[in-house]
């Protein structure tokens, strides 16, 4: 009987008392692993993903809601720009520009209207299906094909700004045509269609019956008709879809603009210089950067509170211990008396202190590291 | 033989004091010791087994002279020649009926287990009636199967003493009767020495001798004792 096979012995039996011990320090050292471990790993993520985002232009106004926005496709949708300021900047042909339009959702997932180059830049491929090939197609992201169950073939549809807003843009019903495969970004939550598809769920695109079906003239004599529009692309509905306006005015909700070399990059942010200027370009890496040493500072906070709490804890297991050798004092008096010297007695009794506190070690470690492979999205979240 | 000499032991604040000028105990013998609370009875098992050490005198087990070993020494004489049978049993609730009784060898690396002492667990196990409760738990036994084990673990190392503190105190008087037959028997069976406090005296005729120990206390609580000491001691 070595002293590790009583201690186990005694732990096992006494195995309720010995769980919310082992809980009590697990969660003392969890929680502050968790959360550096968490802060790390959505900091690498984060900053690596800025990385690949070299220049985003948006509206004027928070520049973090733009660098979230454009990045993640969280928070509330920017105000619009207009596709013109697309044109405008590829006259100066300093950089590749992708608009991205994200207003709309599907079951809690971002509905991206964007351009093939989208997929290129962030280096997206298919698991499976094809890729979107006409209007009212989409592809989903891996994650979000899982929560959405949907596969290629299946359909989704967009939901209404506000229900209660009748005149406003109806849903759509889109193909998916493929799945993304993972790639451990925001863009597994995602799901994509092309630009075009985004503004006919705006109600700038649309189609219905055309007054003479072989001259191809438009009128919309169908809505006064009372005839509905085509909630969904089909095959046969296709040519009847088209839009009213100019391209310029059309909405997006960011730009993001892969510059060719350093130099454009800072001729393309010189361009944003103007007072006047209704459109603001940020480095999304600065941004990022930015909110870490915030999120950095409140964890210095949080540090201090958790440092109190573990120095509690502390003193709470060595009240406990100290409790449990004065509930056992009989038991060791029994050892004593049997011949056991009082060096073998502290080895059991620190034996089990091991096997406590490597196990609440082990608990807290497999934890934290468990969350800390989520903490992106967890972290996503709570932004 | 245990014989002692000139002992006198005292602690703390409270007045007690033990002194013994000379007690001889042969081998094998059966001894009650009586006395009234207070008087030193657990004491002298202590003393004896060299879990305490006496301020003065010799206490001589054997050819070995308990009083002037060391530390270690009284330890290792603990383990390996004194047998402990507790009022409260004093076993662990952790560890089966079979680890409890062969809780010695696993706290005392000096003593060996082997094939003899397997023997001797069976033959222990079988006689006291718990051969087939040896992978229970002592909370699963009645009080009487406890004391059974704990007279086990007393005898697992063929002790040439046994120490007995009210083995039978916790007990009702049938299932008294029937586990101090059993450490008597035991006892008589390995040749050793028994020395058993004990509060009843009906128990004392199945012994060979009875120390009152109010004989041996101090001035101070002595006196006190001394009142009390005819109505302990007569049967």
């Amino acid at each position: 009987m070595s002293a590790f096979w009583l201690a186990w012995r005694y732990i096992r039996y006494y195995r309720g008392r010995t769980a919310i011990l082992i809980a009590a320090i697990s969660l003392t050292i969890f929680l502050p692993l968790a959360t550096r471990w968490m802060i790390e790993s959505f900091r690498a993520k984060a900053m690596d993903r800025a990385s690949k985002t070299p220049l985003v232009v948006g509206t004027k106004g928070s520049r973090f809601a733009v660098a979230l926005h454009s990045l993640y496709f969280r928070g509330e949708s920017p105000t619009p720009m207009k596709y013109a300021e697309v044109e405008r900047l590829k006259a100066f042909k300093l950089a590749e520009l992708i608009p991205l339009h994200s207003r709309f959702r599907t079951r809690d997932h971002a509905i991206v209207g964007t351009i093939p180059a989208y997929f290129a830049n962030r280096q997206l491929g298919l698991s499976s299906g094809d890729p979107m090939s006409r209007y009212g197609d989409c592809v989903v992201g891996a994650s979000a094909a899982i929560r959405l169950s949907v596969k290629h073939g299946d359909s989704l549809l967009s939901e209404s700004e506000n229900l209660f807003d009748l005149s406003g843009a109806a849903p759509l019903r889109m193909r998916v045509t493929g799945i993304l495969k993972e790639s451990g970004t925001a863009d597994d939550d995602v799901v994509f269609c092309e630009l075009e598809t985004a503004w006919i769920m705006e109600g700038i695109g649309h189609g219905h019956a055309l007054k003479n079906e072989d001259s191809g003239e438009h009128s919309h004599e169908a809505s006064r008709q009372n005839l509905s529009q085509h909630q969904e692309v089909t095959d046969e509905n296709l040519r009847s879809f088209h839009f009213h306006g100019s391209k310029a005015e059309y909405p997006i909700t960011a730009i993001i603009a892969v510059p060719e070399s350093d130099r454009s990059a800072t001729l393309l942010q010189g361009k944003y210089l103007e007072a006047d200027q209704q459109y603001q370009i940020i480095r999304p890496l600065d941004v990022i950067d930015e909110l870490m040493e915030v999120v950095g500072r409140v964890r210095g906070l949080f540090d201090i509170g958790m440092l109190g709490l573990a120095i509690i804890t502390c003193l709470l297991v060595a009240l406990v211990l100290l409790l449990s050798l004065r509930l056992r004092q009989r038991e060791m008096r029994t050892m004593f008396l049997l011949g056991c010297n009082r060096g073998r007695i502290v080895q059991i009794v620190g034996a089990e202190l091991t096997i406590v506190v490597l196990t609440s070690l082990a608990v807290a470690l497999i934890a934290a590291g468990l969350l800390a492979t989520t903490a992106e999205s967890l972290m996503l979240r709570l932004l | 033989m245990i014989r002692i000499s000139n002992l006198r032991y005292s602690y703390g604040s409270s007045g007690f004091q033990l002194s013994i000028p000379r007690l001889e105990v042969t081998a094998t013998a059966k001894v009650g010791i009586v006395g009234p609370s207070g008087s030193g009875k657990s004491t002298l098992l202590n003393l004896i087994s060299g879990a305490k050490v006496p301020n003065d005198g010799e206490i001589v087990v054997g050819d070995l002279s308990v009083s002037s070993m060391s530390d270690s020494q009284r330890r290792n004489f603990r383990a390996s020649r004194i047998g402990f049978v507790f009022q409260d049993f004093e076993l662990l609730d952790y560890l089966t009926v079979e680890e409890n009784v062969l809780l010695p060898f696993g706290i005392n690396s000096h003593l060996k287990f082997g094939q003899e002492q397997r023997e001797l667990l069976e033959s222990l196990a079988g006689q006291a009636g718990i051969a087939g409760k040896l992978n229970r738990r002592p909370e699963q036994l009645s009080q009487g199967e406890r004391q059974r084990v704990a007279i086990c673990r007393a005898l697992i190392t063929a002790p040439k003493i046994v120490l007995a503190d009210e083995p039978t105190g916790s007990l009702d008087p049938q299932t008294a009767q029937e586990v101090l037959n059993l450490l008597i028997d035991q006892v008589s069976k390995h040749s050793a020495t028994l020395l058993m406090v004990t509060h009843d005296h009906s128990q004392l005729h199945r012994l060979d001798r009875t120390i009152d120990m109010a004989q041996f206390l101090g001035s101070p609580v002595g006196s006190r004792v001394t009142d009390s000491q005819s109505r302990e001691v007569s049967p």
